[in-house]
């Protein structure tokens, strides 16, 4: 099983109870994972992502090599499109991030932007996967340090879709974004192959099975699993699509083949 | 092997304290399916509040559901009932203690007509006292973008708590979004509040706090509907098994006392 998005460091609201690369890689060994992607929290939050890269960096070369054996860490890259990106930059750590995430509710700016086009192509150029954060936690918790003054709207995420179409990228994910507006974009996400993970929190309503209802809206090659940990408990984002009913053969793809895919991990 | 699937090994099952149903069979049978998954002996259940087609529903259409839970239960032994009933509608009450008769086992979810204070709330509680079942009362947590109102939230429910003393309250969802930490401070004084663990939210160390900060006995397992993460939940916290099994099912077993 591959793991698209976990995560290292502090959150700056919640303590949680695993905070560093080593505990996490432990954690996901026992639950079952033979890679993992992970960010780093600060990159989130730090005005300059790099300095929190930086320290992601410092902290995988602390990894044993035991466990290095067992489980495979690849690390992600948060990134602030307005932020001191070049080319250049993304180049010199090529090898060292598997991918880079941009998070435009934390940092504020605009998928539509011409920024953001630019880190759509530099990351192609470098034959990087490029993750889009959406809310971490259900915004019915969020912290009320949070102003959110961009909100990810339907206009400026179906006109980041539009691009990375034109684009013609294929290695582009999705990652915690509101379902409602997953679904009501799923035609254009599918026409423009992006995947997307399952890890939304805010599902309501009767029996849901989101999973299911994600696999029929935008296909089964389409979805990866992400857990967000330690951020949220591991085996309620696992069940969810182990326990549903979908085929086995896409479990073993958004479990699996997908993540391998989008990540280009052998 | 998970904790659940274990529990089956040895004969029993996990007990979800909140759950609902619906008027359409086909969303039942789902439910039915997805219990018989994660080896839920028994839910308790009532309709589903949007069912009921308004916040604010009349007498008939609350009979109408609380018969429809009635009918369920007696058709499925996993289900068990709960009556719901709209606080500012007196007859519901009335027709509470019909159900409870008829083997409910508790009252809820109470939902958002009206917030549980003083006069509103007096006949529900009194009737709860009297019949010595627990009340499951829906509360919001969140933080953002405000309560709502008519809402109950974690302080109306330690006030509800401290005016009943002799009632037990089943505080609902606190995995449901919002924030559950306040919520588990502002409650844990009060020895008569359960905190049901149901709920979308997926956030590490939910159920950890609660049975810190409540104590193990104050903390019930439940589903609202939404399975794989509540069980999820529970298997993923860094608690020893007899903890869990107190969660999973002990600890409803004492609340419901049937």
């Amino acid at each position: 099983m591959i793991d698209s998005l976990c995560f290292t460091g502090h959150y700056p609201f919640r303590k949680l109870s695993i905070v560093n690369l080593t505990e996490l890689t432990n954690l996901m060994l026992r639950e079952g994972f033979q890679s993992i992607l992970v960010l780093h929290f600060s990159s989130l939050f730090y005005r300059n992502p790099w300095v929190a890269n930086e320290e992601l960096l410092s902290e995988s070369g602390k990894i044993v090599d035991e466990i290095k054996d067992r489980i495979r860490v690849y690390l992600l890259a948060g990134i602030n499109p307005e932020y001191a990106v070049s080319r250049e930059k993304l180049a010199g750590y090529k090898g060292a991030f598997r991918g880079v995430v941009v998070a435009p509710l934390y940092h504020g700016f605009k998928l539509s932007s011409k920024n953001t086009r630019n880190l759509l192509k530099i990351v192609s150029d470098l034959d990087l996967t490029l993750g889009v954060l959406g809310y971490l936690e259900d915004p019915r918790e969020a912290h009320r340090a949070y102003a959110f003054r961009y909100k990810l709207t339907l206009n400026d995420a179906r006109s980041f879709i539009r691009e990375v179409k034109e684009w013609g990228y294929s290695r582009v994910v999705l990652y915690s974004f509101p379902s409602e507006l997953l679904f009501q974009l799923s035609s254009d996400i599918s026409n423009a192959s992006i995947l997307v993970d399952v890890s939304s929190n805010d599902v309501y309503g009767p029996i849901y099975d989101y999973v299911k209802t994600l696999v029929e809206s935008v296909g089964e090659d389409l979805v990866v699993f992400s857990s967000k940990a330690p951020l949220t408990y591991v085996k309620s984002a696992l069940f969810k699509v182990l326990y549903s009913e979908i085929s086995s053969k896409a479990k073993e793809k958004i479990l699996r083949d997908n993540p391998r895919r989008l990540f280009n991990i052998c | 092997m998970h904790l659940f699937e274990k529990i089956r090994a040895k004969g029993i099952g996990i007990i979800d304290v909140h759950a609902h149903v619906f008027f359409k069979d086909q969303l039942n049978l789902s439910l039915l399916k997805a219990l018989n998954s994660f080896n839920v002996e028994r839910a308790y259940v009532s309709i589903y509040p949007f069912e009921l087609g308004s916040l604010n529903p009349s007498p008939e259409i609350v009979y109408k559901g609380n018969l429809k839970v009635l009918e369920l239960c007696r058709r499925n032994r996993v289900l068990r009932g709960l009556v719901f009933l709209n606080q500012l509608n007196p007859i519901d009450v009335e027709r509470a203690e019909f159900f409870i008769k008829e083997g409910f086992s508790g009252i809820g979810e109470l939902y958002r007509s009206a917030k549980l204070r003083g006069r509103i709330a007096e006949p529900i509680m009194r009737l709860a006292s009297e019949y010595d079942v627990p009340v499951l009362v829906h509360t919001a947590h969140r933080l953002y973008p405000a309560d709502r109102p008519r809402e109950m939230t974690p302080r109306d429910v330690a006030l509800l708590a401290r005016k009943w003393p002799r009632v037990r309250i089943v505080m609902s969802h606190i995995a449901g979004g919002g924030d559950w930490e306040y919520a588990l401070e502002v409650v844990k004084e009060y020895g008569n509040i359960y905190v049901d663990v149901g709920g979308s939210v997926q956030d590490s160390g939910i159920i950890e706090r609660a049975v810190s900060k409540l104590g193990a006995h104050r903390v019930l397992f439940a589903s609202d509907n939404l399975l794989a993460q509540s069980v999820g939940r529970v298997e993923s916290a860094n608690l020893d098994e007899e903890t869990k099994v107190l969660i999973y099912r002990e600890n409803a077993l004492k609340v419901f006392k049937d």
